[in-house]
């Protein structure tokens, strides 16, 4: 694999339990030609995401998710704030040794076949032909491409061309992937494929980072979320402690006899308790989701992550 | 052909003053660069941490993003620029331009009195103006296409250094350009030779002469081939040739059958090596004069000597080794103009004098005079032979002198020429006059011609990426046209810079033009003051102007080496490293200039 990175700040990183991906008031702000604001797509963003986990960049379209992934791989520059992935600055290339991205839509030469894709970018990480050929076989069949693999990019499906996407994101088996949209254009069974993937890839102990609109797909994967809305922060934590409702139980309890039923009713209202619902206790992550928006929507602002936690409250 | 001598200073007089310009330029433009940097960043972030900003940009510019330069990495993007111009099909270009050569054969003149001259310069022209359009048009929608289409997100955030995208790019392109600069080559080549390829037949019977020495001889013309025909002479041995018409002659010979068979072409493919010298002037007196009589032409590129009087053109000659000139005579080639007050018989060539001096005049040696007949238009040869007479001013002398150990001093050879008949002028430039030395490969100079376009693209190439890591790709275009532009004209810049130009910078040429007045009336506005102000801001504006043009590629001059090839004069491979090291300068500046666009950039804009 590549040699720039110098090996001592790899080590410090990870022995100091350092953030994968640090931002610290993060701000972007589009301008127009006169220099007039014209969006501020990010405002004075927080994150630290740790080494290992999954983290989901949630909101609704143009809440900043994208923004806030092109400001960590250095592809726009911040307004004010800093972006720091692996302690290094964003817009420093040597971060890049141990990254990879899928962009929204894989954003790849149309002309090249998939194995001179791959080639291209084993190249860039400045690998030996060896290790370019090896790992070029290696992630075409990870992605199930391999009857395509001769083909130009532009006869490609776009879930061949998310897939062929994903490969060149992993060609330099990185320790953090970035994920625009990952399973966008895909089938259910595409979809099932990507999710796998990912959850094999923190199996390895990587650090995943994706963003996403399609809310079953970050609750089946992600460890945490952050939910953006209007450029802000809107609410931040493990996907667990979201979706738990603080005053409610759940209890499973197998084979339980009508006269045991009745019992526990009976206990239930001797404590002026309420058996509410029957089947299940957490709440999907798409009311948490429609929740914050609508709440965001009627009030508009700077909102404390973590402020409200799900209750029983009617929805 | 105008010949600059400046273009023949050896290499190594010019490389001081490269050095020394370079010594200056490379501090003073990083320091422009350094201020209009922090400017840019401190409108984007504020003084201080656009100050931050910038030096950050530079410290890692120089401690890790140069120190990691990857060969690799830039050879990845070379090919997939190679692979994205071949797919935006700039093979093209080159069918156009076979097509138009398989065509051009109906459009030439044939009849031209340089055939060879015009087959080159067609060839050498179409190739430099195809060549730098198909630079500056793969070169100029890739970048800006890339970032366009988004494919640069899955590059830039891969550890490619922005220096290696710009090179990488720079890299593919002239891999490009040199594919089909060479297949050009090739064709160009052959069109020429062939294009040029004939023969003769006889026409009507062969004439015997005898000739003072008693041989037989025949003499004859050929037919009219290619709009020319020569006449030509057969020595008793079957062997002869033909005089030189279409700058070419032919060897004849005479076979056991009696036909006679003519060979193709000679002499029209040469490279003439010239051997230049100093050009000094007497006055009608023979007091030395700086110039000559203006006759009133405005090219001034020639100074006039006038007939029957003591004024003459004396070129002085360094370096003339006897070694150089086995045979012991030395080749003089004459290019002198005529000029005539009056017409008289307009056949009759004008006659002069040449004189051998040595460079002591106390030492008052003179060789000749050798009489000779200017021949307009075409190249004349004079050979002096290693014995000439000595020059007395009366009467005739018995002395001879050598033209080696008598006459040249110290490598020192004075050539003085006079015009002799009165009232008649010859027009002379220094170039005009020069020692032919053995003459190079045409090839070979062929080569070198191609060698320069080729340089010229991989100038254009760096230009145009480094403006399309800023621009739009229109943008960049127009960026790279109007460099070419002020670039090509930097001579007339410079013209109007230093004041010598009739009509005033653009605000006087706008004013002038308005009012319809003529270039060379003073400007005469009702207030003085006004007057001032435009002739300030003109001043100020063609200074400007004069700098940026200093700065870049003098791209008219180089396009005017490959018509040394065309006149058929050998380049020397002085001017080849001259414009060599140039190119490798501006590819450097344009590269580290592109790496800090590309650096400062946001490419998801």
């Amino acid at each position: 694999m590549a040699t720039d990175v110098a090996p001592e700040t790899e080590a410090t990183a990870s022995a100091s339990g350092q953030p994968v991906i640090e931002t610290r008031s993060l701000t972007k702000v589009f301008r127009d030609f006169w220099g007039r604001e014209k969006v501020r797509a990010v405002r004075a963003l927080d994150l630290k995401i740790q080494p290992g986990e999954i983290f989901g960049l949630l909101g609704p379209n143009g809440s900043g998710k994208s923004t806030t992934i092109k400001l960590i791989l250095g592809l726009l520059f911040p307004t004010s704030g800093r972006a720091l992935v692996f302690g290094k600055d964003a817009t420093d290339a040597r971060k890049n040794e141990r990254i990879g991205y899928l962009p929204e839509e894989s954003y790849l030469y149309k002309f090249l076949n998939a194995e001179e894709t791959l080639d291209f970018y084993g190249r860039l990480f400045n690998m030996s032909a060896a290790q370019r050929r090896e790992r070029i076989d290696e992630l075409i069949d990870m992605v199930k491409l391999n009857w395509a693999r001769r083909r130009p990019l532009k006869e490609y499906s776009k879930g061949m061309t998310r897939r062929i996407g994903l490969a060149q994101a992993l060609i330099n088996d990185p320790d953090l992937v970035l994920l625009d949209e990952p399973t966008t254009g895909l089938d259910p069974l595409g979809t099932d494929d990507m999710k796998e993937m990912i959850l094999e890839l923190k199996a390895r102990g990587k650090t995943v980072v994706m963003c996403s609109h399609l809310l079953p797909d970050i609750q089946d994967v992600c460890d945490r979320v952050a939910i953006l809305y209007n450029g802000e922060l809107k609410e931040q934590g493990r996907l667990s402690d979201l979706l738990t409702i603080r005053d409610e139980v759940d209890l499973r309890i197998k084979e339980l006899p009508e006269e045991g039923r009745r019992e526990l009713e009976a206990l239930v209202a001797k404590y002026g308790s309420e058996i509410v619902h029957e089947s299940r206790a957490t709440s999907t992550l798409k009311d948490l989701f429609m929740k914050i928006v609508r709440e965001s929507e009627e009030r508009p602002g700077k909102r404390a992550p973590g402020a409200i936690h799900q209750s029983s409250e009617p929805r | 052909m105008e010949i600059d001598l400046r273009d023949f200073e050896p290499f190594y007089t010019w490389i001081g003053h490269a050095v020394i310009l370079a010594l200056i330029a490379v501090p003073v433009l990083s320091f422009v660069g350094v201020v209009v940097g922090y400017i840019v960043s401190a409108v984007r972030y504020g003084p201080i941490e656009g100050a931050i900003a910038v030096a950050r940009g530079i410290g890692t510019a120089f401690a890790h993003d140069f120190r990691y330069f990857s060969l690799r990495r830039t050879v990845a993007i070379a090919r997939v620029a190679m692979k994205e111009a071949i797919r935006r099909k700039v093979l093209v270009v080159f069918v156009v331009f076979a097509i138009m050569f398989l065509f051009a054969g109906f459009f030439l003149d044939t009849k031209s009195e340089h055939p060879a001259r015009l087959y080159l310069s067609f060839v050498l022209t179409t190739t430099t103006f195809l060549v730098l359009f198909l630079a500056l048009f793969v070169s100029v929608f890739s970048l800006p296409s890339d970032i366009a289409h988004r494919t640069i997100y899955t590059v830039v955030t891969k550890p490619v250094r922005a220096s290696e995208i710009v090179l990488g790019r720079i890299l593919g392109f002239t891999a490009i350009g040199t594919l089909i600069l060479a297949g050009m080559l090739v064709v160009s080549y052959v069109f020429v030779v062939r294009g040029m390829r004939h023969t003769h037949a006889v026409d009507g019977a062969l004439e015997a002469t005898e000739g003072p020495d008693g041989e037989r001889r025949w003499q004859g013309v050929t037919t009219l081939d290619r709009h020319h025909r020569h006449k030509f002479t057969l020595e008793s041995d079957g062997q002869g040739s033909t005089d030189i018409v279409h700058q070419h002659w032919h060897s004849v010979r005479r076979l056991e059958d009696g036909t006679v068979v003519f060979s193709p072409p000679r002499d029209h493919l040469i490279a003439r090596v010239p051997k230049f010298g100093r050009l000094r002037f007497l006055d009608r007196e023979g007091k030395p004069a700086r110039k000559g009589v203006n006759v009133g032409y405005v090219w001034e590129y020639r100074s006039y000597i006038e007939g029957g009087t003591e004024q003459a053109a004396i070129w002085t000659f360094d370096n003339v080794r006897e070694a150089d000139f086995p045979d012991g005579r030395i080749v003089l080639a004459l290019n002198l103009r005529v000029f005539r007050t009056y017409v008289g018989e307009v056949k009759k060539p004008i006659r002069g004098v040449l004189f051998v001096e040595h460079p002591d005049p106390t030492k008052n040696l003179r060789g000749g005079p050798i009489p000779f007949e200017a021949k307009e238009f075409q190249e004349q040869l004079l050979y002096l032979p290693r014995k000439l007479e000595r020059y007395r001013p009366t009467g005739r002398s018995s002395e001879t002198l050598d033209l080696f150990k008598d006459l040249i001093a110290d490598g020192r050879l004075v050539i003085k020429i006079k015009c002799d008949d009165s009232a008649q002028y010859f027009g002379v430039a220094a170039p005009d006059v020069y020692i032919r030395m053995p003459d190079g490969y045409f090839s070979v100079n062929f080569l070198k011609g191609f060698a320069i376009i080729w340089l010229q693209m991989v100038t254009i190439i760096a230009l145009t990426v480094m403006f399309s890591t800023l621009l739009k790709s229109p943008v960049a275009l127009l960026a790279t046209v109007v460099t070419f532009i002020v670039g090509y004209q930097s001579a007339f810049i410079e013209k109007m810079a230093k004041n010598e130009l009739y009509g005033g910078g653009p605000l006087e040429a706008l004013i002038r033009i308005v009012r319809q007045d003529n270039l060379m009336v003073p400007l005469e506005l009702k207030w003085p003051w006004l007057e001032w102000v435009i002739k300030t801001l003109d001043w100020v504006f063609a200074q400007m102007l004069y700098v940026f043009a200093a700065l870049l590629p003098s791209f008219k001059h180089i396009s005017q080496m490959t018509e040394f090839v065309a006149y058929n004069y050998d380049i020397p491979w002085a001017i080849v490293a001259k414009f060599g090291v140039a190119a490798a300068g501006y590819l450097c500046v344009f590269s580290v200039l592109g790496y800090f666009f590309l650096k400062s950039r946001e490419v998801a804009g």
